[in-house]
C-alpha cells in the first residue's frame, strides 16, 4: 500500500482512529517501511499531546452550585405544579400525532428528518422553554385507516403513560395535503432540526400523492379548547427534507403571548399597546346613617397606586381613573401620628388609634372624619426571624432597565438589612421555573448576591408553577413564629399554565391560612396587570407596592421595610357606627374594594387586612352633619323604627370599634372609640396629617373624577399640600406637590390660585 | 414507584452535570465567546436532556449532550447576528489570520501558545481540534456532534494538525 504523508488516514492512524483492522495493519505496515511516514506519525502525536496539554490549561468556567442545581434540576417545576403538567399535555398530543404522521405518513424520497417533540409551542425571539416529554402513550392505528398508502404501518411503542396522565388518544380528522408550504414555517422547522436531528429514512413511492387521513375512532380528550393548526412543509423538488408539525395552543394562551409580545416591543413607548388592567372603582355615594348606619372595612395597607399615578404623571399622562385607589394613595405617606409606646411583649396595643374631625376642604358645609392607625415601631432588633422566599418573574417582559434590574438592586437593599437569623431564597418563573438560590441564611449576602447577579430575563410567564415551588420552599423552611414570606416581584403578567386569576389568589389564600403571607412588589409599566396582583396580595394577605424607580425601591425596603414584611396585627377591620342624630349622611372615601358586610365585622372567620410595624393606616369619612340642608333628603324619616334616645351623649358623631388579632391568634379583640361633634376644628387649624391626608383624597377624587370633589382645584390641592408639608422625612410630600402641579398642567385647564373657602365651622 | 424512578434520574442527572457541565460550558463559550450565554446554553441543553427519555440517549449521552449543546449554542449565535446587537459572535467563528487580542496574552508559555495558534484555525477545523483533544472524543463522537461523516472529521483534523505543526516549525520551536 502506497500512503502519502498528506493523507489524512495516516492522521487518524496516528491518533489510534482506524477501526477497521484489515486496513489498520495496511497503513500500519506502509508506515514500517518508511522513515518518512514514521516521523510524520511522531510529528502528530506530538502534536496531538501539546493541544491536549494546552486545552488542559485553559481555564474552564466556574459554575457555582446554583447553577450546577439549576442544570440539575430543570425539572422541578413539572414536578411541583399541576398547572405546567395540564399545559405540558396539549404539547403531547401534538407530540404524537406528529410520530403518528411522521411514521406513517410521509412517504418520501431520501431521508427525512422529523422533529416531534418540541415544535408544539410557538418559538418567539424569547426563548420558551416548554417542558414535554416523551414518554407514555401506547399508539397502534390500524392499516385501514389510513387512506392513500398500502404501506406497513409502523408504530411507536412508548411507556405507558404516568397516572395522572389524560385519558389521551385523538378524536379529529388529520388532513394533510402535499400543497402547503410556509416559508416562514419551513425555516423554523429546519432550525429546529438542527438541534434534534433525528434522522429516520422511509422508503418511499416518491410520486404517490400525499393525501392521508387518519381517523382513529373513540378517542377522548380532555383538554381545554384548542387552536390547531397543522403544517406540513415539504422540500418535494429539492428531494429533501421533509418536515410536519402540528401545534395545538389552547386559544386563551396563543392569544395572551401575543399581547405579550406586542407589549414587549412597544415597553419604551407605553401608550401604543397599553395592555394594563385595571378593576373598575365605583365612586361611594352618601348614606343615610338613618338606613345605614354602620360603615365596615378592612384596613389596606398597600401603596401601589400611588406609584402607579406617579408613573403616569411623570410619563406626562393623566392616570385611567381605575388605576387611582384613593386609600392608597392616602397611606403612602407617613404621618407623625403617635405610635403606642408599650412594647407588645409588656402587653400594649399592636397599634394606636387616632381620630380627628375639619370641615372638608372641598365642601364647606361637610366635615371630614379622619381614623388613623398607627402601628407599634417595633425595634429592627426585636423582629422575628423571616424566612423570605423571592419569587421572581424573569419571563421577556422583565428585561427592561425599570424591572429585573430594579428588583435585583431592591433585593441586595433588603438582604444588606438582614442577618443569620433570616432566610432567603430566590425562585425564578419564565417558560420553566426553578429555584435559583436554596433557603441561605441572610449573612450569606455575598452568595445571595451572586445568585442574583446571574439572573437573565427571557420566555414566557409561567407564574402558577412559580408561586407553587415558591410557597413549597417557604413551607419547608417554615419558622414557628416567624415572618414566613412570598415576595413576589413581577410585572404581572402571567400568561401561561394556572393563569385563572382566581386559581392563583386561591393559592395563595390557602397559603395565608398556612401562615406563609405574600408580599407582591409590582415593577415595570406596559401590561402591567394591576388588579391580578392586588387581588393576590388581598388574598395573600400582604401588602403590594409598586416599585418605578430607585427611589421607590429605596422606599420600600428601607423605610417601610419592616412595615412591609412584618406583621403585628392580623385581620384588622374598622367599624363605624354613625349616629343619626348628628349625621345625616356620610361616605368612606376610597376602600370601594376592602369594604366588609356588617356582620363580617365580628365574624373571626372572615379575614382582613394585617398591620406592621410603624404602618400609617388612614381612613377618611366625608360626613354631612344633620343641621346642613340638602336639596332632597337621601331617605324619609323611617315610621316603623324604635328610637331609644341615647341619653346624655347626643353629640356623639359616630363610635370607631376595631378588630384584629395578635398575629398567632385565632380570637380578635375590640377597640372601641367615640366621636363627638365638638371635637371637630377649623380646617387651617387641624394638624398637618390631617391636612395633608384631605389633599392626598381631594388629589385622587379629581384624578378619578369624582362628582363630589366641587370646586376643590388641583391649585387648591397644591396650596393645601405645600402648606402642610411637616417635616417631610424621604421627601415624599414634597414629591407629591410637584405631582399635583403636574397634573394640574396635564389637565389643561388653567385655574386661579387658591379660590378654595378655608374656614371654619358655621 | 415514580418517585424512585425520579430520584433515580435526578442522581443520573447529577452525575453527568457533574461530569460534563464544565466542559459543555467551555465548548458552548468557545462559540459563543460569552460565558453567561454559555452557561444558559449548557442550561438548555440539560432541560433538553430531562426531556428526552433516558433510554434514548444513554448510551450515547456525551455526543448527544454536546450535539445539543452545540446546536443551541449557534442558534443563539445565530440570533445575535440576526438582532445586529453585536458583531462579536461573528468575530469569533471567522477564522482571523493575527491572533485576537484576548489572546495576545503570555507568548512565552508553548501551551497557550499552542492555543493562540489554534485561534488562526478555520472555525470548524478548531471545533474538531477542540472536541478531539479537549474533550478526548472519537472521530464517530465528533462526526456525531458536528453532524459531519467520519471522513469529513478526519480531513478536517488531518488538515488543522498539518497546519499547526507547519506554524510551529515557522516560528522555529
Amino acid at each position: 500500500m502506497k500512503l502519502l504523508p498528506e493523507d489524512p488516514r495516516l492522521t487518524a492512524y496516528a491518533l489510534g482512529e482506524i477501526e477497521d483492522e484489515s486496513e489498520r495493519a495496511e497503513i500500519e505496515a506502509a508506515v514500517a517501511q518508511s522513515p518518512e511516514l514514521q516521523a510524520a506519525v511522531a510529528a502528530i502525536r506530538a502534536m496531538g499531546d501539546l493541544l491536549s496539554a494546552g486545552f488542559a490549561e485553559e481555564p474552564a468556567p466556574e459554575l457555582s452550585e446554583f447553577e450546577k442545581a439549576k442544570m440539575e434540576a430543570p425539572h422541578v417545576a413539572d414536578k411541583s405544579s399541576s398547572g405546567s403538567r395540564t399545559f405540558a399535555w396539549p404539547l403531547w398530543i401534538s407530540a404524537a400525532a406528529a410520530v403518528i404522521l411522521a411514521f406513517v405518513v410521509l412517504p418520501q424520497r431520501g431521508g427525512v428528518k422529523e422533529d416531534f417533540a418540541y415544535q408544539a409551542a410557538p418559538r418567539t425571539d424569547v426563548e420558551e422553554r416548554t417542558v414535554t416529554r416523551m414518554h407514555a402513550l401506547e399508539v397502534d392505528i390500524p392499516a385501514e385507516w389510513i387512506e392513500g398508502t398500502s404501506q406497513p404501518v409502523k408504530v411507536p411503542k412508548l411507556d405507558s403513560a404516568p397516572p395522572q396522565a389524560p385519558q389521551l388518544v385523538m378524536q379529529e380528522t388529520l388532513v394533510v395535503g402535499r400543497d402547503v408550504a410556509d416559508e416562514d414555517f419551513g425555516l423554523q422547522a429546519d432550525a429546529l432540526m438542527d438541534d434534534f436531528a433525528v434522522a429516520e429514512s422511509v422508503p418511499v413511492a416518491p410520486q404517490q400523492p400525499m393525501k392521508v387521513m387518519i381517523r382513529p375512532p373513540a378517542v377522548e380528550v380532555n383538554l381545554p379548547e384548542m387552536e390547531q393548526s397543522f403544517t406540513v412543509s415539504s422540500g418535494l423538488d429539492g428531494g429533501g427534507a421533509v418536515s410536519l408539525s402540528r401545534s395545538l395552543v389552547p386559544k386563551a394562551k396563543r392569544s395572551n403571548s401575543q399581547v405579550l409580545t406586542v407589549a414587549d416591543r412597544s415597553s419604551e413607548r407605553p401608550n401604543l399597546f397599553n395592555t394594563e388592567k385595571y378593576t373598575p372603582i365605583e365612586d361611594a355615594e352618601f348614606r343615610s346613617p338613618l338606613v345605614a348606619p354602620l360603615s365596615t372595612f378592612s384596613i389596606d395597607v398597600d401603596t401601589a397606586s400611588y406609584a402607579n399615578v406617579r408613573r403616569f404623571l411623570n410619563q406626562g399622562q393623566l392616570p385611567p381613573a381605575d388605576a387611582v385607589r384613593i386609600e392608597e394613595l392616602i397611606n403612602y405617606f407617613p404621618y407623625a401620628d403617635a405610635a403606642p409606646t408599650e412594647s407588645l411583649a409588656e402587653g400594649g396595643d399592636p397599634f394606636a388609634v387616632h381620630l380627628a374631625q375639619t370641615v372638608a376642604p372641598w365642601n364647606a358645609s361637610h366635615r371630614l372624619l379622619r381614623v388613623a392607625l398607627k402601628g407599634y415601631e417595633m425595634p429592627w432588633e426585636a423582629r422575628p426571624a423571616s424566612n423570605l422566599v423571592f419569587l421572581l418573574d424573569v419571563s421577556g417582559s422583565m428585561s427592561s432597565q425599570n424591572k429585573l434590574p430594579l428588583v435585583k438592586e431592591a433585593m441586595d437593599l433588603l438582604v444588606s438589612r438582614l442577618d443569620g437569623r433570616d432566610r432567603v431564597a430566590v425562585v425564578v418563573y419564565a417558560g420553566a421555573s426553578g429555584l435559583v438560590l436554596p433557603s441561605t441564611t441572610a449573612n450569606n449576602r455575598e452568595t445571595i448576591q451572586f445568585a442574583m447577579n446571574n439572573l437573565q430575563a427571557g420566555g414566557s410567564t409561567n407564574g402558577g408553577a412559580g408561586i407553587q415551588l415558591a410557597y413549597k420552599v417557604a413551607r419547608e423552611h417554615f419558622i414557628e413564629g416567624g415572618n414566613n414570606r412570598v415576595i413576589l416581584c413581577t410585572d404581572g403578567d402571567f400568561n401561561v399554565g394556572q393563569t385563572n386569576q382566581g386559581d392563583l389568589a386561591d393559592v395563595a389564600e390557602a397559603a395565608a391560612d398556612e401562615g406563609v403571607s405574600l408580599t407582591v412588589l409590582g415593577f415595570g409599566m406596559g401590561n402591567f396587570k394591576d388588579d391580578m396582583l392586588e387581588e393576590l396580595s388581598n388574598k395573600g394577605k400582604g401588602s403590594y407596592a409598586y416599585v418605578d424607580s430607585s427611589a421607590e425601591a429605596r422606599k420600600v425596603f428601607l423605610e417601610d421595610l419592616a412595615s412591609n414584611i412584618f406583621k403585628i396585627a392580623k385581620d384588622v377591620k374598622i367599624q363605624v357606627e354613625f349616629n343619626p342624630a348628628q349625621v345625616k349622611a356620610y361616605r368612606l372615601i376610597g376602600y370601594e374594594n376592602r369594604r366588609l358586610k356588617a356582620e363580617d365585622f365580628n365574624n373571626d372567620l372572615k379575614r382582613a387586612g394585617d398591620i406592621g410595624p410603624g404602618h400609617s393606616v388612614v381612613a377618611l369619612y366625608e360626613v354631612v352633619p344633620s343641621g346642613v340642608a340638602r336639596a332632597t333628603p337621601l331617605v324619609d324619616a323611617l315610621r316603623y323604627q324604635e328610637k331609644v334616645p341615647v341619653e346624655g351623649e347626643s353629640n356623639e358623631v359616630a363610635t370607631v370599634k376595631l378588630r384584629y388579632k395578635q398575629p398567632e391568634a385565632a380570637v380578635s379583640q375590640l377597640i372601641t372609640r367615640t366621636v363627638e361633634s365638638d371635637d371637630c376644628v377649623a380646617f387651617d387649624e387641624a394638624s398637618g396629617d390631617l391636612r395633608f391626608g384631605a389633599a392626598v383624597a381631594g388629589f385622587g377624587m379629581r384624578l378619578s373624577g369624582s362628582a363630589h370633589v366641587n370646586e376643590l382645584s388641583y391649585a387648591a390641592v397644591e396650596s393645601i399640600a405645600a402648606s402642610a408639608l411637616g417635616q417631610d422625612p424621604g421627601g415624599h410630600r414634597s414629591e407629591f406637590v410637584g405631582l399635583v402641579r403636574k397634573a394640574r398642567t396635564l389637565s389643561g385647564v388653567r385655574q386661579p390660585e387658591s379660590k378654595v373657602i378655608l374656614h371654619g365651622v358655621e | 414507584m415514580k418517585d424512585e424512578q425520579r430520584s433515580f434520574e435526578s442522581e443520573w442527572m447529577r452525575s453527568l452535570v457533574d461530569a460534563h457541565a464544565a466542559d459543555l460550558t467551555r465548548y458552548a463559550a468557545s462559540i459563543l465567546y460569552d460565558p453567561d450565554a454559555a452557561k444558559d446554553v449548557v442550561q438548555d441543553t440539560f432541560l433538553r436532556l430531562w426531556q428526552e427519555p433516558r433510554a434514548n440517549v444513554e448510551d450515547h449521552v456525551l455526543p448527544w449532550l454536546f450535539r445539543v449543546c452545540r446546536n443551541r449554542a449557534l442558534d443563539v449565535q445565530r440570533k445575535g447576528r440576526r438582532m445586529k446587537r453585536l458583531d462579536e459572535a461573528h468575530v469569533a467563528t471567522t477564522a482571523t489570520d493575527a491572533p485576537g487580542p484576548e489572546l495576545v496574552v503570555e507568548q512565552a508559555d508553548s501551551h497557550t501558545h499552542i492555543l493562540q495558534m489554534m485561534q488562526s484555525l478555520p472555525g470548524n477545523q478548531q471545533e474538531v481540534v477542540r472536541l478531539k483533544f479537549q474533550n478526548g472524543m472519537s472521530y464517530k463522537e465528533i462526526a456525531s456532534v458536528t453532524e459531519l461523516t467520519v471522513t469529513n472529521v478526519g480531513f478536517l483534523l488531518h488538515t488543522a494538525l498539518n497546519t499547526l505543526r507547519a506554524r510551529v516549525v515557522a516560528t522555529g520551536e
